[in-house]
């Protein structure tokens, strides 16, 4: 059985075609989830948000065509407003942090899916520290694995704006990261000294 | 993504990146899977934002709005004043020649009551040498027109010196340029007449004064005219065509009990050229001292001068007849009469 082809399937979807839209929403439910999820940080909101980008992609499909870019760019622009109407409407500001998600292969170790947990509670939580055109380079071109160029076709900037864009980000990643180790180590540490303090001071009161 | 070789940064970056990578393992949760689809596909088409942007319009649109109208205004205007201008020059076989005429009328009708008869008689101008280029032409029946319509502007220009407020001395003027006007149209008239076209006349000065239909006057000065009828004519002091004359509504023995009947509203214009005779007729008898000096070099016609006096209706009172009015009280405001030009007479005069 070959594999449909995913620009005679966006035609047919651009023709309000139920079916082949299903098609294209299965085929990039994660990356667009992904995308939201990353830049918002909120796996509860990151599902909303996905939700409404399909629902506006659905709303204006007849809009579409293949020929600008490929249907997976044309839903992550979509997703990429979708996140900025939100935090324009509710503030930038998340109350709560939900890290619970789901992922591709479950045929792994305990051990392996702890690290990977951490590994990516701690990614999340550092990329939401960093500006979105940063946060926006980092997941297209490392988390999906886009191009130079198709990232840049995404975000609607130049490819040399997009390298420049990244060196920048990993290093401000880096740096976000190190004080969050940092911070850790240092809270550790204090909390040590206080408690070695306190059972100093215990040990000389006078006994009466 | 290959390694890179030298340590340090470029490393730790390429080991961040690498950690970046291992994030591609997340998924969509399940129950997303099932509800997102539904969710969008429970959407309708793309509504119609019409009425958004109707009722809200953005300044994008506003913008765009403005613009287009602006834009419709500078070439209707440009398309309008073109034509105008193309048109000034027609002839009455020409397409343009009916613009030329609506807008002849349209300054007449927005023009104050005090420059009407200068622009009825710059109108009558441009007919009378029309008329001359039809003739020249050898187009008789459309010459005949031109000239029709330049004897009525004439009569126009007549009837809106009358009722226009003005000074002694512009009233003489704009007398004076009707009957320089009239002249013209005479000497046209006579050229098209040989060439066997049939112009209508113009009025004599008699006959227009006594076209001219009786204006309202307030209930008080009717009584007082009905109690002192053998002085209403002697009453007017200055009227506005300067000859003293004591306009009668209408002529005939069948229309004295018509003409007490003060309170109708005056006709604008003057009867057509067929009753010019009538009235001029009508006159004789109502015709007060000053009436000679009417209206400058004016010749009147020779079915004018022929015609017999009918002294139908008078102001002297009878027992069934009520007595008229005078059209003009002697309060009549002398507004200056301003912006007059003479016209000048270089096309027809020499003919």
């Amino acid at each position: 059985m070959t594999e449909p082809d995913p620009q005679h399937t966006a035609r047919r979807a651009a023709q309000r075609d139920t079916e082949a839209f299903a098609e294209l929403y299965h085929a990039n439910l994660n990356a667009v989830y992904r995308f939201v999820f990353f830049k918002v940080g909120d796996s509860a909101l990151a599902e909303d948000l996905t939700a409404d980008v399909f629902a506006k992609a659905w709303e204006g499909i007849d809009r579409f065509q293949w020929r600008d870019l490929p249907f997976q760019h044309w839903l992550l622009r979509i997703a990429r407003n979708v996140v900025v109407d939100h935090w324009r409407s509710h503030r930038r500001f998340i109350t709560s942090i939900d890290g619970r998600y789901d992922v591709i292969s479950d045929v792994e170790s305990p051990e392996d899916a702890v690290a990977r947990d951490n590994e990516v509670d701690g990614l999340r939580r550092s990329l939401t520290e960093l500006p979105d055109d940063q946060r926006d380079v980092l997941i297209l071109r490392f988390i999906e694995g886009f191009s130079h160029a198709d990232a840049a076709r995404v975000m609607g900037k130049s490819t040399v704006a997009v390298r420049q864009i990244q060196v920048r980000a990993l290093r401000a990643l880096r740096r976000v990261m190190y004080e969050g180790e940092h911070s850790v180590a240092a809270g550790a540490t204090n909390r040590l000294r206080a408690a070695a303090r306190r059972n100093t001071a215990q040990s000389e009161e006078p006994v009466v | 993504m290959s390694r890179p070789r030298r340590g340090g940064e470029a490393a730790e970056l390429f080991e961040l990146a690498q950690r970046l990578q291992r994030l591609h393992a997340v998924a969509a949760p399940d129950r997303l899977r099932s509800t997102a689809l539904a969710h969008a596909l429970a959407v309708k088409r793309a509504p119609d934002r019409r009425p958004r942007v109707i009722f809200f319009p953005s300044a994008r649109g506003l913008a765009l709005a403005a613009g287009r109208l602006a834009a419709s205004v500078v070439a209707g205007t440009v398309l309008g004043y073109g034509a105008y201008v193309a048109s000034a020059a027609s002839l009455p076989d020409s397409p343009l020649y009916q613009v030329k005429l609506l807008v002849e009328d349209a300054r007449v009708a927005m023009a104050p009551a005090d420059q009407r008869s200068q622009i009825f008689v710059e109108q009558a101008t441009r007919r009378i040498e029309e008329t001359d280029a039809l003739i020249q032409d050898g187009r008789i029946s459309d010459a005949e027109r031109s000239a029709s319509d330049a004897a009525r502007r004439i009569e126009s220009a007549r009837a809106a010196a009358r009722e226009a407020p003005a000074a002694d001395v512009q009233r003489a003027d704009v007398q004076r340029a009707i009957g320089t006007t009239e002249d013209q149209y005479r000497s046209v008239s006579r050229v098209l007449a040989d060439r066997g076209g049939s112009p209508p006349p113009v009025s004599p000065p008699e006959a227009r004064a006594a076209a001219v239909q009786p204006v309202p006057v307030a209930p008080e000065v009717a009584a007082s005219a009905q109690s002192e009828p053998a002085t209403s004519g002697n009453s007017v002091g200055a009227p506005l065509t300067g000859t003293g004359f004591s306009p009668i509504a209408s002529v005939g023995p069948g229309a004295g009990a018509q003409v007490g009947a003060t309170a109708e509203p005056p006709a604008r214009v003057s009867a057509p050229p067929s009753d010019f005779a009538a009235i001029g007729s009508a006159d004789a008898s109502a015709t007060g001292p000053g009436r000679s000096a009417t209206t400058g070099p004016a010749a009147l016609t020779p079915a004018t001068q022929t015609s017999t006096p009918r002294p139908a209706v008078t102001n002297v009172p009878s027992p069934t007849r009520t007595p008229v009015p005078t059209t003009v009280p002697a309060t009549q405001p002398a507004a200056p009469f301003s912006g007059f030009t003479p016209i000048p007479t270089s096309r027809t005069g020499g003919r």
